[in-house]
């Protein structure tokens, strides 16, 4: 009988162990997971579950009884603290060894720490179910919120928290929000929105320090200001959780190195999710990539490739967040150098921004478009041409675009 | 607890006890039905939890709005009169004996 173990029972780990059965493995699955939770979804945390609109059920991956019947072994509440590659196991905290054949890796992130002199005060972060659980309860008590930080995870908790009636301070140290995801079309709308719906945000700012002042802070900033603050949520970003590989000498950079079949540089463990830095086929580049897109597709990858049935898929990631009634829908990553074209007017709040290099689609950001969305993200995986004039003008549909692209597909052919 | 039967695109079929409230995407994640993927969970943004749902079930379901319709025109497999987002279709006690067609591709 061979084992596979799974470290990390993430979505990528859920993932990897259902999609090792559906493609046919037979033998022993064991999924090890840090928190005492089943895989969970963690998208929602900032978004409906914060509002209390979803409960913690809707959250799971999939029922307690899916891993029961596909016969995958769950040691929750358990983490693993070494891996020994030399007798193929897995060393667990509380001591026992987990005897591998094969091994997953799918470790995740965790929350960037920033600290602020000189007390050396953190802020909350929002990456688990219990940090969310723990942000609503006290969000229940109402107050003032400082976020630091104008990534998707603070602007999400930014919306939920000024929709429960929660004053919102958000303070990003660069010039503008979602700087490393989005265009300036998009971070200016985003601006926007918080602030006609009351937030106070502030850009090209950050804290200088956080100091107690009576049950809450007051946070210094870098302008001189000081703002003050029942809680404060931290949301800069995540850390690969790649010490477990690096302890065990796998190659590691800022995440677990991992080709386009997800394995490691050890032909017996493979790799997925957020603890990776994968050689992307269709970006054709070294990436990390932080989506549950990402941690899905690449888990059903390392499950193909522990079957023996190596599988390359050549997509468009995407990624999307929900902000008040605005959706924000992205596919590709658009790189440094790429000619931004906006379609639509942006103060409109339904436009996208389509990204072009070479005479290629490379990316395109839909704002309340998902019609353009769903054409755009084939299109930028189908590598379309386009004319920065067809990409600005709303004459022609993104879907005929489609169509045209199929027929040069199917001439091709 | 009705019972649903999804088919996979090559014929597979798999008949399911799905929890009433729960989505139709829900009830084919928990079974392990392969082919309906859901990466959003639920809140239909991504377009890879598309189905083909029975044509006799079609009237007494919540019909798309507008965001679902957008989403559904552009899913790589033929959109049809009876396709769906299964993540927008809660579970009922009357579903009993629906019967749903997977596609053979996702967004």
């Amino acid at each position: 009988m061979r084992t596979v173990v799974v470290v990390g029972a993430g979505q990528a780990g859920s993932e990897l162990a259902v999609a090792l059965r559906q493609t046919g493995f037979d033998d022993r699955i064991v999924l090890v997971g840090a928190e005492p939770h089943l895989p969970y979804q963690r998208p929602p945390l900032s978004k409906a579950f914060l509002l209390g609109k979803v409960g913690q059920e809707t959250l799971r991956a999939r029922a307690p009884e899916a891993y029961a019947k596909a016969g995958i072994e769950c040691e929750l509440d358990t983490s693993a603290i070494g891996i020994d590659r030399s007798t193929g196991s897995v060393v667990l905290a509380d001591g026992r060894r987990l005897r591998y054949d094969k091994l997953a890796l799918t470790t995740g992130g965790r929350p960037r720490d920033l600290r602020f002199g000189p007390d050396d005060i953190a802020g909350r972060a929002l990456h688990t179910l219990d940090d969310a659980l723990a942000l609503r309860e006290r969000l229940r008590h109402g107050g003032r919120i400082l976020i630091v930080g104008g990534g998707f995870v603070g602007l999400e908790v930014a919306a939920a928290a000024t929709g429960l009636g929660i004053a919102v301070t958000l303070v990003e140290a660069q010039p503008r929000v979602l700087t490393r995801a989005c265009p300036p079309a998009v971070s200016g709308f985003v601006e926007r929105e918080h602030r006609a719906r009351g937030v106070d945000l502030r850009t090209g700012v950050s804290v200088r320090r956080l100091a107690r002042r009576g049950g809450g802070v007051l946070a210094e900033l870098s302008d001189d200001t000081e703002v003050g603050a029942d809680l404060v949520l931290t949301g800069v970003g995540i850390a690969p959780n790649d010490a477990l590989a690096a302890d065990a000498g796998l190659a590691v950079d800022d995440g677990v190195l991992v080709g386009s079949l997800a394995g490691t540089d050890d032909p017996d463990i493979v790799a997925a999710g957020d603890c990776t830095r994968q050689w992307n086929g269709f970006l054709g580049r070294l990436v990390r990539l932080e989506s549950v897109q990402n941690a899905t597709d690449q888990a059903r990858i390392a499950a193909r490739t522990l079957c023996g049935k190596p599988t390359e898929r050549f997509a468009a990631p995407w990624f999307w967040s929900d902000q008040y009634d605005h959706k924000l829908q992205m596919a590709g990553v658009p790189q440094a150098g790429d000619t931004a074209v906006v379609r639509g007017d942006a103060s409109s709040g339904s436009f996208s921004v389509v990204y072009l290099r070479d005479g290629t689609l490379t990316a395109l950001h839909a704002v309340n478009r998902p019609r353009e969305f769903t054409a755009g993200r084939q299109l930028v995986t189908a590598r379309a041409a386009m004319t920065p004039a067809e990409a600005a003008s709303e004459d022609i549909p993104l879907s005929d675009l489609m169509k045209r692209q199929q027929r040069i597909a199917e001439r091709t052919i | 607890m009705p019972l649903i039967r999804f088919v996979e695109a090559d014929g597979t079929a798999h008949t399911v006890d799905a929890a009433v409230g729960q989505s139709l995407k829900q009830a084919a994640l928990d079974h392990l039905v392969p082919g309906i993927i859901g990466d959003c969970g639920g809140c239909a943004s991504c377009g890879t939890c598309h189905a083909y749902v029975d044509e006799k079930f079609l009237p007494s379901l919540p019909p798309a709005d507008g965001n679902e319709d957008m989403i559904l025109d552009g899913v790589p497999a033929a959109r049809a009169h009876n396709s769906r987002l299964t993540c927008q279709i809660p579970v009922t006690d009357d579903m009993s004996g629906m019967v749903v067609h997977i596609p053979d591709a996702q967004l």
